[in-house]
């Protein structure tokens, strides 16, 4: 079966600031990768090269065996990948009501406006949130806004959801209850997850597998099982630290 | 993939670099200065006559002017904006309020009533000195409050948690020192501009006994009808400002661009502090009965006889008309443009810095320029160019590009406090270009755009030269028929017409202020 | 909400464009006029009453008297915008003649006038003018000691510093400096003025504010017009008017001149409006009203605190040669002075 994802030597660099350096990974589709490093690795950034909002310095991705980025230049656009993507800062749009942000989420399907309709009422429902269908954002708590970003990134169907560092700002209970919503929807609706975060609660709980980034370069990659067996790398020696004392407690 | 499909523009244009961006910010740019290009034409080519040797008396009288008005409204502006922006008094939105309507009201206004006030003061002559300190008072009318503005909008920027850890080291005194150094940049730019503003203006000089370059210009213009000439002069007082425009512009605009045009933060609430407060009440208080309640004292002193209401009223409802129009035109232009600007430099750091430099040219040169090159053009356009060069649209274009800076700025203030995750994440669901901004930038940035278009509108409406220049026959605006008839008519009618005018500019100023609040 | 707002948008610029781009459908007659709004305006709103011809009138500011509207006009000159123009004074207009701007036209109405205010070719004619007076503050200069020539303004020791004219650039005070230099001569001329600065004359901007100066007392004595001498009765301030030079050169009379504009958008309109402008009862008008201008016409009363023309000295001009010297002094002479004066 063809990787869902797959990247080839990927570098990314800003004026005179390298980013990412030979990154190559691949993704199964309907999987989960965690994407987890230190700040200022470069994780955003390789989630918006995957997501086609930038283009690679030099690299290739592939989706499903076919180029859709290569050096300098975008070859599919983001709307024809079939991703979704979920901001560290949610992005909601202010002025839009809860129901409307779903809608306009669901701009580049062309749907029929009925079917519109009722992809973004099973959306909200999904998502725990149709009650909230008239507010605005503005008037609704941070975790109701993480679930309208994920209704809103839901509604289309995509096969590749893109998640960046969601929860942060969540208080506990909150962030449990949405990561089961997210796992069992995921898995539900096969959909391939991407995770940028720097929780390994977040990150093992939704992911099976991870890249380790540190300074633009893949440091290790792997399941985390494995990767937690004999962890290499500081971050993994911690994540493995944290998960035991929270399974301890 | 159908042609549909690679036909749609995506939002994320408005996140991406582009060479759309530059060329959009050159021809704006371009377009604001391009109806100036024949009279500098006239100015490199015809030779006819040298410049005067009253010119260089009007150019140190200007130059003394100028520079007055800097320091002074710099000394007394920074301070004020400061305590404005830190501190909560009682009284806090009249004082404001007070404070901005010199800025909404032509300069000549403040000058007839300060002449008045020397009148009452048994101060007519006092040779040039009195003229000269009377000039740079009415000057300062504006200047004052553009600066404490300016330095409000810039400590408002000043983050909570900047402001509670010099307060925890310092106390006050500390943090005023720290934040009057953070300020320092934009209350400079605004203190230089506002003294730029004043060598292009001929009114309070003309009235008070202390004229300058731009009376020189007129004079050339009118007198002596010599075009060539007053373009000479016209580009001499051209490279003057900007002598002193660009190396600001440059230096010191980029520092304003990131204070004023960043993302919103989370902002120190305002302090209250009784001692600091009355302060604050004590210092606005003295610049609005300076810059404001003396002047207007002035103004009315003559309808203390009579009050020709009647008189003023028939002249009013013969140019309102015009008068709203000319505003209504130039606010809808400029905001127009000004968005356009905003969305071309975008986030770039490079990008804001060349709007801001381009913006700030424009605004410091004199208004005379374009409105005398419109003139000439005009003239020798053909006569299907009429509603374009010689009509009321005209005079409301003029007015736009004169005052299009201001509608940038708000526009990239604006625009920099939208999110760019919010434009991006449209782009992964594919939202079209004009679905963005029908439904997401758009109403972002409506408050910005209706501020926009009144201060615009209303700056605009202050502004004599270039309407007094370009109105078609029979379409005054107020105050230029209050600047037409100030010399002969009653005092008591133009009292009036100057009293009228104030509370109109200050009743569309709250209603502005209730529009913005509600939008 | 937005498409509400997108819609009223939409409105506000089909607005927008239809008010600045529609012309008017009424019959109308565009009249650019260097005499002060408020007795210029109420002379068009009669003519339109009577006629039903709209005027747009385009006043000019007292600053720049007479000028501002001249240069527009010979900036407009291959295509005007302006039927006719209302000059305050015969200069102008004899400009406009020079510069190929004026039409001939010889109105009906203007048979009666006096031959000497009008072009002889009939470019322009002459209607209702104005004198230029000296005033004085009358609680600083007892009557038998008032100035009696605008000479003794720039000679008399007793009103060193305390003498205020308007700016020599402008209005009826260049046409009258101009009269100066065609009468006297160049040098002697020059000599006057020269004169007026050694004796610190205050140069101030208008003739209007002329009159405010010495009404108030902060000039002893000022060169103005015989409108403004009206306008400081009517106030009662302590002033005084003298017709100077009576034994001398004569006072300069002042008439309004109208010029029918050559190929003007209403010819036809803008005759009318001259026709109007050369009735008895325009000059009635004039002479009643606050500019208290002294009708040309006979039969039309002068207004009782002023002098009849045809009691006056008046002083013999050529308002040809005097357009010419103006031209000349204005680039000149007049401008170093008054850039000199300038404080």
């Amino acid at each position: 079966m063809k990787p869902g994802f797959e990247l080839r030597s990927i570098s990314k660099r800003y004026d005179d600031v390298q980013v990412l350096a030979g990154v190559s990974f691949s993704i199964e589709p309907s999987a989960g990768l965690a994407i987890i490093g230190p700040s200022g690795c470069g994780k955003s950034t390789l989630l918006r090269l995957l997501a086609g909002l930038e283009a690679p310095t030099s690299g290739e991705i592939l989706l499903d065996g076919q180029v859709i980025s290569e050096s300098g230049h975008i070859v599919v656009p983001p709307r024809q990948r079939s991703i979704t993507m979920v901001f560290q800062d949610l992005a909601l749009w202010p002025n839009l009501t809860v129901l409307d942000n779903v809608l306009l989420g669901l701009a580049s399907r062309r749907l029929a406006r009925h079917e519109a309709r009722r992809r973004a009422d099973e959306a909200l429902s999904v998502c725990k949130i149709e009650q909230l269908a008239a507010r605005k954002p503005g008037n609704i708590s941070g975790g109701q806004q993480q679930r309208v970003a994920l209704a809103r990134a839901l509604a289309s169907e995509p096969r590749f959801l893109l998640l960046d560092e969601p929860f942060s700002g969540l208080d506990l209970v909150t962030k449990m209850a949405l990561l089961q919503d997210i796992a069992r929807l995921r898995a539900d609706r096969q959909i391939t997850l991407v995770l940028v975060s720097h929780d390994p609660i977040e990150a093992t709980r939704l992911c099976h597998t991870a890249v380790l980034l540190n300074r633009g370069v893949v440091e290790e990659q792997g399941e985390f099982d494995e990767l937690l067996r004999e962890p290499k790398s500081e971050i993994l020696r911690v994540f493995k630290t944290s998960l035991k004392e929270v399974a301890h407690q | 993939m159908g042609n549909e499909e690679q036909q749609m523009i995506s939002c994320d244009v408005l996140e991406k670099p582009g060479w759309w961006r530059e060329i959009s910010l050159v021809t704006i740019i371009f377009l604001s200065l391009g109806p100036a290009l024949p009279l500098l034409w006239v100015a490199v080519t015809e030779a006819s006559s040298p410049l005067t040797g009253g010119f260089a008396l009007a150019v140190w009288r200007s130059f003394v002017v100028a520079t007055a008005v800097t320091g002074l409204s710099l000394l007394a502006g920074l301070p004020a904006g400061l305590l404005s922006a830190m501190y909560d008094f009682p009284g806090r939105r009249i004082l404001l309020a007070l404070l901005a309507i010199p800025l909404l009201v032509p300069s000549f206004l403040w000058a007839i009533g300060l002449s008045q006030v020397r009148i009452v003061l048994g101060l007519q002559s006092g040779g040039p000195w009195l003229g000269a300190i009377s000039t740079v008072f009415a000057f300062l009318a504006p200047a004052l409050p553009l600066v404490a503005y300016m330095t409000l909008v810039s400590a408002r920027r000043l983050s909570k948690g900047q402001v509670d850890a010099v307060r925890l080291v310092g106390g006050e005194r500390l943090l005023f020192v720290y934040a009057a150094r953070a300020v320092l940049p934009s209350a400079l730019l605004a203190a230089i501009l506002a003294g730029i503003l004043t060598l292009s203006d001929p009114g309070p000089g003309q009235i008070l006994g202390y004229s300058g370059i731009a009376y020189e210009i007129l004079v050339s213009f009118s007198a002596s009808y010599d075009f060539a000439l007053a373009a000479q002069q016209c580009a001499v007082l051209t490279g003057l400002v900007l002598v002193v425009a660009v190396p600001v512009a440059i230096f010191i605009a980029p520092r304003v661009a990131v204070e004023i045009l960043g993302r919103e933060i989370n902002l120190a609430p305002l302090a209250r502090n009784a001692c600091a407060s009355w302060i604050t009440v004590g210092v606005l208080s003295c610049i609005v009965l300076l810059t404001t309640l003396l002047p207007l004292t002035g103004i009315v002193r003559p309808l203390f006889g009579e009050f020709p209401v009647a008189r003023a009223f028939g002249e009013i409802s013969r140019t309102i008309r015009d008068t709203l129009l000319y505003a209504l035109t130039a606010g809808v232009i400029a905001t127009a443009m000004g968005i356009w600007m905003a969305l071309a430099a975008g986030r770039e750091r490079q990008l804001r810095r060349l709007a801001l430099v381009g913006v700030f040219l424009v605004l410091s040169l004199p208004p005379s320029l374009n409105a005398l090159g419109m003139v000439e053009l005009g003239t020798i356009a053909p006569a299907w160019l009429d509603p374009l060069l010689r009509s009321r649209f005209t005079v409301g274009l003029a007015l736009a590009l004169r005052f299009l800076p201001v509608a940038a700025v708000l526009a990239m203030r604006s625009f920099g406090s939208t999110s760019p995750s919010q434009c991006l994440v449209g782009a992964v669901h594919g939202v079209t270009l004009s679905q963005f901004l029908h439904r997401v930038l758009g109403p972002a940035m409506l408050p910005a755009a209706v501020t926009a278009c009144m201060v615009v509108a209303l700056e605009a409406t202050a502004e004599v030269g270039t309407v007094l220049l370009l109105r078609p026959p029979g379409a005054d605006s107020i105050p230029v028929q209050i600047f037409t008839v100030m010399a002969n008519a009653p005092e008591a009618l133009v009292a009036a017409l100057c009293i009228f005018y104030v509370a109109g500019a200050a009743l569309l100023l709250t209603l502005g202020w209730i529009l913005a609040a509600r939008i | 909400m937005s498409f509400l707002l997108t819609r009223r948008a939409a409105l506000i610029a089909f607005l927008i464009v239809q008010g600045v781009t529609t012309a008017s459908a009424a019959p109308e007659v565009v009249v650019y006029t260097s005499v002060d709004d408020v007795f210029a305006r109420p002379i068009a709103e009669q003519f339109t009453k009577k006629t039903g011809i709209q005027v747009r009138l385009v006043p000019d500011t007292e600053e720049t008297k007479s000028t501002g509207l001249l240069n527009r006009m010979i900036a407009e000159k291959s295509r005007p915008q302006a039927d006719v123009f209302w000059s305050g004074d015969p200069v102008r207009a004899e400009v406009l003649k020079l510069k190929g701007i004026a039409s001939i036209y010889k109105s009906p109405n203007a048979a009666e006038l006096p031959k000497e205010y009008s072009d002889p070719e009939g470019y322009w004619t002459g209607f209702s003018a104005r004198v230029r007076v000296i005033l004085y503050n009358t609680t600083q200069i007892a009557k038998d000691q008032a100035p009696e020539s605008i000479f003794d303004l720039a000679s008399s020791p007793g009103l060193r510093g305390k003498v205020c004219i308007a700016n020599p650039l402008f209005g009826t005070t260049s046409m009258q400096a101009a009269a100066l230099f065609v009468a006297l001569g160049d040098e002697p001329a020059r000599n006057y003025f020269e004169g007026l600065s050694r004796n610190g004359v205050k140069m101030v901007s208008s003739n209007g504010e002329v009159r405010r100066r010495v009404g108030e007392g902060d000039c002893a004595a000022g060169i103005a017009d015989s409108d403004d001498a009206n306008e400081v009765v009517k106030d009662k301030k302590p002033v005084g008017i003298v017709y100077p030079d009576e034994s001398g050169i004569g006072t300069l009379i002042v008439p309004n001149a109208t010029v029918l504009v050559a190929h003007g958008p209403n010819p036809d309109n803008g005759k009318k409006f001259i026709d109007f402008l050369l009735t008895p009862e325009t000059e009635r008008a004039l002479a009643e009203s606050d500019a208290a201008q002294l009708p040309l016409l006979p039969n039309v009363p002068t207004p009782p605190q002023l002098r009849a023309i045809g009691t006056l000295h008046p002083m013999h001009v050529d308002y040809g040669k005097l357009a010419l010297k103006l031209d000349d002094l204005s680039r000149g002479y007049l401008r170093e002075w008054a850039t000199k004066n300038n404080r």
